[in-house]
């Protein structure tokens, strides 16, 4: 068993102890007993409940399943030998029938049982001299005992079997298993941030096509992306300093989400690092090993930050350039939807082209006229989650949440899970980001580079120095044709590219604001005229996440400009600079749009170690 | 690299001489009309075509000036012109031509007029901040303009006489004049400075076109040294920091920057109007007051504030002033300079660059040129890095997407009153909504634009919470800015037509 997870559960089981009650040791033997076991998840019913109850139950009826409802697993009965091997976090629960006595119970520290002989050359004080196996515990009682003041106990006699008047039982805890059988989903692809193609469109205008420049992009960037790994790497730890925040620091989940989004969060940004890392390693022809000294992107809970981390803002605006100038045909073309091959169905659908991480809906009265604009920068990742959180145990309560949240964004009880869902090329049921209530309702980005993955993806690709012929790279343009990272047709892929290569040029690591997001920053209404005067800011109401007066922390990821009806006019009578608002995309235009990122000081990489300029890396 | 063929011929006697290369004279006079008589209007501007001076003549006057200075070691006393062009608002030209004909424009700026764009640019919203709408001399709901003739000339009795008679002629002839603006260079603190000191104009951008078919027969000559040292920065530049711009960004007819490339020529990428726009430009007209002392105590006292914050490296005032401004009074650039003034003249005062510094010097040129990326020698809020922000990448993404925000300028300093002086504002663009509008929406007045935490232009910006981003020993000072020391007292958009539009085309409208 994983030794991270079984500390977890001694440090558990010491906060049991602490706060249970040291008022004689009846009190303190079933005190300690009923926070061990409401820890566990048990029903509240424990009250009155004593190790020696439990003993008696556990004899008679060879399970604990009335008073514990399964929570705790018989391990060994008495006299017989553990059917499985003994380990740190299992209990043993002791009482003599007939005395009356309250028994006792403790939790084994150390699934290392030694025997009698050699604790004493350990040094370590225990309740006996009989010939045996014995083991550290933690304990209340007359003595209670931490793993501080190693105290041992006998689990097992010279022949392997467990003591008369003693059982050792296992605590079946969620917690345990929210950590060991995490999985991370399928729906966690290797993304990058892919260029825009709507399907069956003429060719665009202006920007369509890159005139050939200097040089090409080196063949082996091609290569299929898509590679995925089979199984978590278990060689990070994860530290336990640092937690990735659900974004925007939304409170819909509670603390079994929570760990697993951070767990979601930490493969995520592993993937990534490791996608820019095999590409080197590829292209250069050199092990990962040595490839990952080029990369200067990092993850925060696999490498735990003792340097101090300055953040740096990134600005674009939510209104794609790609189209051309804004103007009314512009606007009308951006507002809509398109044809586009969705990357989670691997099917065509009609989804928003939006493509700066910012999607909006339009709601128009029987007029035509608007009402109503609903923004977001929700990433598709924070519902797919939910869809399949990567934990068996947590899906069901997930998938509610999911299903409620829906109902919340559209104010309506009438979804249901289904209506979420959607079938993939190979027939599977999966989230679907392009169903029907996201299309109305505009709940999270669904174009399908506007991913929290294509963000991450971004950063630790452009984190690399490139050369061409020898000569560093400090024009991002270049950049991009070099290394082809997301679409040069945006605002946010160059200045996100920018601003990442220009702190790895400096030699400092780089990673992301937690919690990870893309968020509205602020809306310019410099020179909105409404009918009647009123200042047109004030309808502007962030739904979720939160403004703030310095944009450069703004985290807001839904947001509506509406008017209501009691003002008696409409979006559309208020003017811009004399043009009335007919389209989302003329709001678009003055959203300013941010991310954070953090960066180490020069030449010193996350741990504080002193670290030279890598070498840029030849296109 | 553009081969030079690609460089379209650019019709230079068609297309007025304030938009290419610029009247560039001592004193440039503004005469704002309104239309009383259509008829009357259009037959007096239409006859007036052969009177309106082009682009080439401008052009071959100036050659003939410098030549004449080149020879004498001095300004010519006896190589004196006139110039007269004539622009027209979106008003103006609808009574002459039609609302439809109008409407064909794309630029929504210009249909609507710079009074209903003022706030939109910046401008004071409430009605009783000076430089509201409301209170504008010229242009605004109080003061319509349909157009404005403008003339120059180094002489300025025979500047006035001529004045006259061209008042006399439009004033019979279904015109009224409704204001006067006067430019003269020597109403500033010195001539080629602008009011508060600073010498002014040094930046402009250079124009692709051709004379003719020869390959090479630039219309902006390339004035870098020859050698291949230099082929990379000519490919961008016609001579140092003068970047070259393909002609459709400031006129109509002819094609911009394809996509993100400034050295390829998208022909069919053209500005959007009426096609008798060709070879026409959309001019900004801003009259702007300019208040010296209120811009002077605001350094004196900031720079005071800043000796007792910050005693070892608190900039005095003459430094205070120049990492405003971005240049020093003299005109030296801050990034080549930023402790004291150096004193770099020439075409090296416009060699330099914020992300890379070019190479490789031009001969002569001495001083240092390094790479300024993160502003600690020029502030990223300087009022010439924020509306040129050079080889940087900017929220846009990257550097190649600002040449086509590049604009023409073609302003001159005024001097009406002891009260009363700053800058006559004048810009071409094919643009306003892209170009001018975006530079002042986009760039001056947002704090993090064209980078983050750049801080608002101290000079122009206007509202309230405006703050200059001063780096200072490892961090970086907010500067709170709340007095305007460049107040907006009038102006509107024009529309610069052709030569033929005078011509020709005015005349059909009136058959109609």
């Amino acid at each position: 068993m994983n030794s991270d997870n079984g500390d977890y559960i001694l440090d558990r089981a010491e906060l049991a102890l602490l706060s249970s009650s040291n008022g004689g040791r009846l009190q303190s033997e079933a005190s300690f007993l009923q926070r061990l076991l409401r820890d566990g998840g048990c029903p509240v019913s424990v009250f009155g409940l004593s190790p020696a109850r439990l003993f008696r139950e556990a004899v008679r009826h060879g399970s604990l399943q009335r008073s514990t409802q399964n929570r705790l697993k018989i391990i060994a009965m008495p006299s017989s030998r553990p059917d499985v091997a003994l380990r740190a976090g299992d209990w043993m629960i002791r009482a003599v029938p007939g005395t009356g006595d309250v028994g006792h119970v403790c939790v084994l520290a150390c699934a290392d049982l030694l025997a009698r002989f050699a604790l004493a050359s350990e040094g370590i004080a225990a309740e006996s001299a009989q010939p045996g196996f014995y083991g550290t515990v933690i304990e209340g009682g007359a003595y209670p005992h931490t793993r501080k003041e190693p105290f041992a106990r006998r689990f097992l006699d010279d022949r392997g079997r467990v003591p008369p008047h003693s059982v050792i039982v296992r605590a079946q805890s969620e917690e345990v298993d929210a950590l060991e059988d995490y999985t991370p989903p399928t729906w966690l692809k290797d993304r990058e941030r892919s260029p825009t193609r709507i399907i069956k469109r003429p060719a665009e205008s202006i920007g369509e096509t890159e005139t050939s420049e200097d040089f090409t992009p080196p063949s082996w960037l091609k290569v299929s992306e898509r590679a995925r790994r089979a199984s978590i790497d278990t060689e990070f730890e994860v530290s336990e300093a640092f937690t990735f925040e659900p974004t925007a620091m939304l409170t819909d989940f509670g603390p079994k989400l929570r760990k697993a989004w951070h767990a979601m969060m930490e493969t995520l940004f592993q993937r990534k690092i490791d996608l820019a890392t095999r590409k080197i390693a590829f292209g250069l022809s050199i092990t990962e090993a040595d490839a990952a000294k080029y990369v200067r992107f990092f993850s925060p809970a696999s490498r735990p930050a003792s340097i101090t981390l300055t953040g740096a803002n990134v600005p674009w605006n939510a209104f794609p350039i790609r189209w051309g100038s804004p103007s009314p045909s512009t606007y009308k073309l951006v507002d809509e939807p398109d044809l586009q091959t969705s990357d989670v169905l691997q099917k065509n659908q009609m989804l928003r082209i939006q493509d700066e991480y910012c999607e909006w809906q339009v709601f128009r009265n029987s007029a035509n006229k608007i009402v109503r604009v609903v923004f977001t920068s929700e990433p598709p990742e924070y519902y797919q989650f939910l869809y399949e959180p990567g934990v068996a145990a947590l899906r069901k309560f997930s998938r509610d949440l999911l299903v409620s949240l829906y109902q919340a964004r559209c104010d309506t009880k009438a979804i249901t899970l289904a209506d979420l869902e959607g079938t993939d090329v190979t027939g599977a049921t999966v989230y679907d980001p392009g169903n029907k209530w996201n299309n109305q309702y505009c709940v999270h980005l669904q174009m399908p580079a506007n991913t929290l993955g294509a963000q991450v993806d971004i950063a630790a690709r452009a984190a690399v120095l490139r050369s061409h012929g020898g000569k560093l790279i400090t024009d991002v343009k270049k950049l991009i044709n070099c290394d082809g990272f997301g679409d040069p047709r945006r605002q946010s892929d160059p200045t996100i590219g920018d601003n990442v290569n220009k702190l790895a040029r400096e030699n400092q690591f780089i990673t992301l604001e937690n919690p990870v997001g893309l968020y509205m920053a602020k809306l310019d209404t410099s020179g909105w005229k409404t009918p009647d005067g009123t200042d047109a800011q004030t309808f502007w109401k962030v739904l979720r996440g939160k403004a703030d007066k310095d944009p450069h922390k703004s985290m807001i990821v839904r947001a509506e400009f509406a008017v209501p009806k009691s003002q008696g006019y409409t979006v559309s009578d208020i003017k811009i600079a004399g043009v009335p608002i007919d389209f989302g995309s003329q709001i678009a235009e003055h959203l300013d749009m941010r991310l954070g990122a953090r960066f180490g000081p020069k030449d010193k990489d996350p741990g504080g170690a002193t670290i030279s300029a890598p070498k840029p890396v030849d296109c | 690299m553009a081969p030079p063929t690609d460089e379209p011929l650019l019709a230079l006697d068609e297309i007025q001489g304030n938009i290419i290369p610029g009247f560039l004279k001592d004193h440039q006079h503004f005469i704002f009309f309104s239309i009383t008589d259509a008829s009357a209007a259009r037959s007096c501007l239409s006859k007036m075509n052969s009177r309106l001076s082009t682009a080439a003549e401008v052009l071959e006057a100036h050659r003939i000036w410098k030549s004449m200075r080149d020879r004498l070691g001095h300004e010519p006393d006896s190589a004196h012109y006139v110039f007269l062009n004539v622009a027209l608002s979106a008003t103006g030209l609808r009574k002459l031509t039609s609302t439809p004909e109008v409407d064909d424009f794309a630029d929504v700026a210009f249909k609507l007029g710079l009074a209903e764009r003022s706030g939109y640019i910046g401008d004071p919203s409430v009605k009783t901040d000076s430089g509201h709408v409301s209170g504008w001399v010229i242009g605004g709901p109080a003061h319509p303009v349909d157009g404005v003739v403008i003339m120059a000339s180094d002489d300025l009795p025979w500047l006035e006489d001529e004045q006259k008679k061209i008042i006399k002629e439009i004033t019979s002839q279904g015109m009224s004049v409704v204001h006067q603006d006067r430019g003269d260079v020597h109403g500033a603190p010195k001539p080629g400075h602008e009011q508060f000191g600073f010498k002014d104009g040094i930046s402009l951008p250079s124009v692709r076109g051709r004379w003719s078919k020869e390959p090479y027969d630039f219309v902006y000559p390339r004035t870098f040294p020859r050698g291949t040292p230099f082929d990379t920065v000519k490919a961008d530049f016609a001579e140092p920091g003068s970047r070259l711009i393909w002609p459709g960004h400031f006129l109509f007819g002819y094609g911009r920057q394809k996509g993100d490339d400034p050295r390829t020529y998208d022909s069919a990428n053209q500005p959007k109007g009426p096609i008798w726009a060709r070879d026409g430009s959309l001019m900004v007209y801003r009259r702007l007051r300019q208040s010296t002392d209120e811009f002077w105590r605001f350094v004196e006292d900031t720079s005071k504030a800043l000796a007792k914050k910050y005693p070892k490296s608190a900039p005095d005032k003459q430094r205070f002033s120049a990492l405003l401004v971005g240049r020093w009074a003299s005109g030296t650039p801050v990034t080549r300079s930023p402790d004291k003034d150096v004193g770099i003249t020439g075409d090296a005062q416009n060699y330099f660059a914020y992300d890379n510094a070019p190479t490789p010097a031009l001969p002569g040129d001495s001083a240092a040129n390094m790479a300024d990326p993160d502003g600690l020698s020029c502030p990223l809020g300087a009022h010439i890095r924020k509306v040129n922000p050079r080889d940087q990448a900017t929220d846009l993404g990257f550097a190649e997407r600002t040449p086509p925000r590049s604009i023409l300028r073609r302003g001159i300093t005024y001097s009406a009153k002891s009260d009363d002086k700053g800058l006559l504002f004048v810009c071409y663009q094919s643009s306003i909504v892209d170009q001018f509008e975006f530079l002042m929406n986009r760039w001056v007045n947002k704090p993090n634009a064209p980078r983050d935490h750049a801080g608002h232009d101290p000079i122009l910006a206007l509202g309230p919470d405006r703050v200059f981003d001063l780096p200072i020993e490892n961090k970086v000072e907010e500067i709170p800015v709340s007095k305007a020391f460049v107040v907006p007292t009038g102006g509107e958009y024009f529309f610069s037509p052709s030569i033929a539009f005078f011509k020709k085309t005015l005349l059909s409208f009136a058959r109609k």
